[in-house]
């Protein structure tokens, strides 16, 4: 992911802090702009980064970046980037409020883990004033105008290029490597995923090509309706993105300008597709599919065709793909899909 | 609403039996009817058209569909008729024509009860559910009217309001504040919040021992609601123990209400609007009333269950919501025609 440069570098500034960087808000000692000082482009500032709200100018190379969203201090941290403060991740997240995969790259570089703040409900504005970002990024977010002005008061911010949360990751990457003064970086990073899931389709040559839908079981005690991915959200862009195809019966049923709708479970023989992959809450939901009367009939699951992923934080690898994340949802969860494709009946629970 | 007129006859349940024969009949006919009605709509309406002979076809998906909305059917009859049934009580008992059991902090009670189960009991099984609201109902219930009885004059009507609302008010607060920091349980809990209708018959068979020894209870305190509605100086006049008829008139509401919010979530108006329409069909005598409760909530919830699925295609509006939309324009026609009866 990470070029050997960076690697080296970043050991070097690991070996002058003295180890210290690894060890989590040990000490104050790892500067996180320290490792990744030399990695801009010459001459790459000022620069101008458009996104839905305006456009955004950075004068010189940000020291401090903040992150709030999905994915923005995953694609900073792939390009050396150590954010100061980032989103808090809830849903998915690890006892740091991280990811394994944010936490490895975070080892590989020798940063210090970010002050989290949680950003679900709310924008933390005044723990992200106090955390003195000299740059916000918020490609992969739900931003609202309000909360974009504010934001710009503190630091210059980046929004997101189109819709909230909609954000694919090579925008988010091309947004963050502009802002960053890493444009070369970030056609490395690009090419780098990008091989990687070429890699994927060559391992698994049956899922391309193969129709799919993602549905999210709501609760396993009362299936009246099935909620369906529809094609806007980044579930079924990253599956497209690995060559599949989301079946049509998507777009005839979630509306346009939505991502997702509920249906109705008597509409089960319609959900037609060659897999099914369900993204339950719990691990009963697995089973509470296979029984229910109704949800049984969805031709997938008749067929044997389908896959349950109960785990939140491989669910988070596709929901908010990232150039980290990606990895990870290639070599854990993808050749779960392909068995599925083959016809195996998978269930991805939690490890816990 | 409290004491009337001394002209009231001694025995208000005996004369309504004497009105039901005369002009009271249509009313329940009525109500009876939209009952047969309710039944089908909601074994016929649905997101698919399946033709009713399907049910003979076994093996089939429309075999299959017609069997959930069967089941769907009963367990939308227990909850509405156990919430109307709940509601009537409760506005003979505090002789409030706004009482419901989210008024008095029941809801509240059992939604928090809930949370604390799922965040921090670890329960996730509606069994388990069941008991957390039942008995969130039932110390919210004892709390109210622990509070409202603080004083010279007792629990009064306003009083016991007073009390349920500031209770309702503390509890949602702390419940949100709850799932504010847990996720895995607000995802559960958003879903039980607005009501959604299963079609599980075991789901049915864990509730119907409460609902039904609550139905028995709340039926047989048909007399003392009537005697309460002359106001207690007259109930005790004729020989009623007013506090205890109080209790177990309550405690079968914390059943009924409980149990039925357990089932489905919290559901709104089908407490408070059916009683005052069957009121203004039948009168105020609460032998009268009191079935007939059962009848018109179990018609109101499965009509709009059964409409919630298919205002929103492909997708279901749940119960919660669908008894809002189809209660309030039924409760605003009732207030404009001018019968809203007294209690």
């Amino acid at each position: 992911m990470i070029r050997r440069s960076v690697l080296i570098a970043a050991s070097l500034v690991l070996a002058a802090t003295g180890l210290a960087a690894c060890s989590t808000g040990a000490t104050d000692s790892a500067d996180s702009s320290a490792d990744s000082a030399s990695k801009a482009d010459k001459g790459a500032f000022p620069v101008t980064v458009e996104h839905a709200y305006g456009s955004t100018e950075i004068t010189e190379e940000p020291t401090d970046v903040a992150t709030i969203g999905w994915s923005d201090h995953d694609v900073a941290l792939s390009l050396g980037v150590v954010p100061v403060a980032a989103q808090a991740i809830t849903w998915g997240g690890n006892d740091q409020q991280s990811t394994d995969w944010f936490d490895a790259e975070l080892k590989k570089v020798g940063g210090k883990q970010p002050v989290r703040y949680n950003a679900d409900t709310s924008i933390p504005f005044t723990e992200i004033s106090k955390a003195a970002p000299d740059l916000i990024l918020a490609t992969n977010s739900g931003i609202t105008e309000a909360d974009y002005k504010k934001l710009s008061e503190i630091a210059p911010t980046v929004a997101f290029p189109g819709d909230p949360w909609l954000t694919s990751w090579q925008d988010s990457l091309e947004m963050i490597g502009k802002a960053t003064g890493r444009v070369t970086l970030s056609e490395e990073v690009k090419k780098e995923t990008e091989d990687k899931i070429a890699q994927a389709q060559k391992d698994h040559p049956q899922i391309v090509g193969a129709s799919y839908l993602v549905t999210g079981v709501q609760d396993n005690s009362k299936l009246g309706t099935i909620g369906l991915y529809g094609a806007g959200d980044a579930r079924p862009q990253m599956l497209t993105q690995l060559g599949m195809e989301l079946a049509p019966v998507a777009d005839k049923l979630v509306p346009a300008g939505q991502f997702y709708t509920d249906v109705s479970a008597e509409k089960a023989p319609e959900l037609e597709s060659e897999v099914l992959i369900n993204l339950g809450y719990t691990a009963g939901s697995f089973e509470a599919l296979q029984k229910d009367k109704l949800l049984s009939q969805i031709p997938a699951i008749k067929s044997g065709h389908y896959l349950d992923v109960t785990d939140q934080p491989l669910s988070l690898t596709f929901s908010a793909a990232s150039t980290l994340s990606i990895p990870y949802f290639i070599d854990e969860l993808v050749p779960s899909i392909a068995e599925a494709v083959d016809g195996g009946k998978v269930n991805v629970t939690a490890a816990e | 609403m409290t004491i009337r007129t001394p002209l009231a006859p001694a025995d208000p349940a005996a004369a309504a039996a004497a009105v039901v024969r005369g002009r009271r009949l249509p009313g329940v006919g009525l109500i009876l009817g939209v009952l047969l009605l309710a039944a089908v709509a909601s074994i016929l309406l649905g997101a698919e058209w399946v033709p009713p002979t399907a049910l003979f076809d076994d093996g089939s998906f429309g075999h299959a569909i017609l069997e959930n909305r069967i089941a769907r059917t009963a367990i939308a009859f227990a909850v509405g008729g156990a919430l109307a049934l709940g509601g009537a009580c409760l506005q003979g008992l505090t002789r409030n024509p706004l009482a419901d059991p989210g008024l008095l902090g029941l809801n509240a009670g059992a939604a928090f009860a809930v949370v604390v189960a799922l965040v921090y009991v670890g329960a996730t099984g509606l069994d388990s559910l069941l008991w957390a609201a039942f008995i969130g109902a039932a110390l919210a219930a004892i709390l109210v009217h622990g509070i409202a009885a603080i004083g010279r004059d007792g629990a009064t009507p306003a009083k016991l309001v007073l009390a349920g609302a500031a209770l309702t008010a503390a509890l949602t607060s702390w419940t949100s504040g709850i799932l504010l920091m847990d996720h895995k349980g607000l995802e559960v809990f958003r879903q039980w919040q607005v009501g959604t209708i299963g079609s599980d018959w075991g789901d049915l068979a864990i509730c119907a021992p409460f609902l039904a020894v609550g139905a028995v209870m709340a039926l047989l305190g048909a007399r003392v609601l009537d005697a309460l509605a002359l106001g207690d100086d007259l109930a005790k006049g004729l020989g009623r123990r007013t506090g205890l008829d109080r209790v177990v008139v309550g405690i079968a509401v914390v059943l009924l209400s409980g149990t039925a919010t357990a089932l489905v979530g919290p559901v709104a108006f089908v407490g408070l609007v059916v009683p005052h329409a069957v009121r203004a069909l039948v009168g105020p005598s609460y032998t009268l009333v009191l079935p007939l409760s059962i009848a018109g909530g179990a018609a109101l919830t499965a009509i709009a269950d059964a409409l919630g699925r298919v205002v929103l295609p492909p997708t279901e509006v749940q119960v919660g919501i669908m008894t809002a939309v189809v209660g309030v324009p039924a409760f605003v026609w009732f207030l404009r025609r001018g019968r809203m009866a007294g209690l």
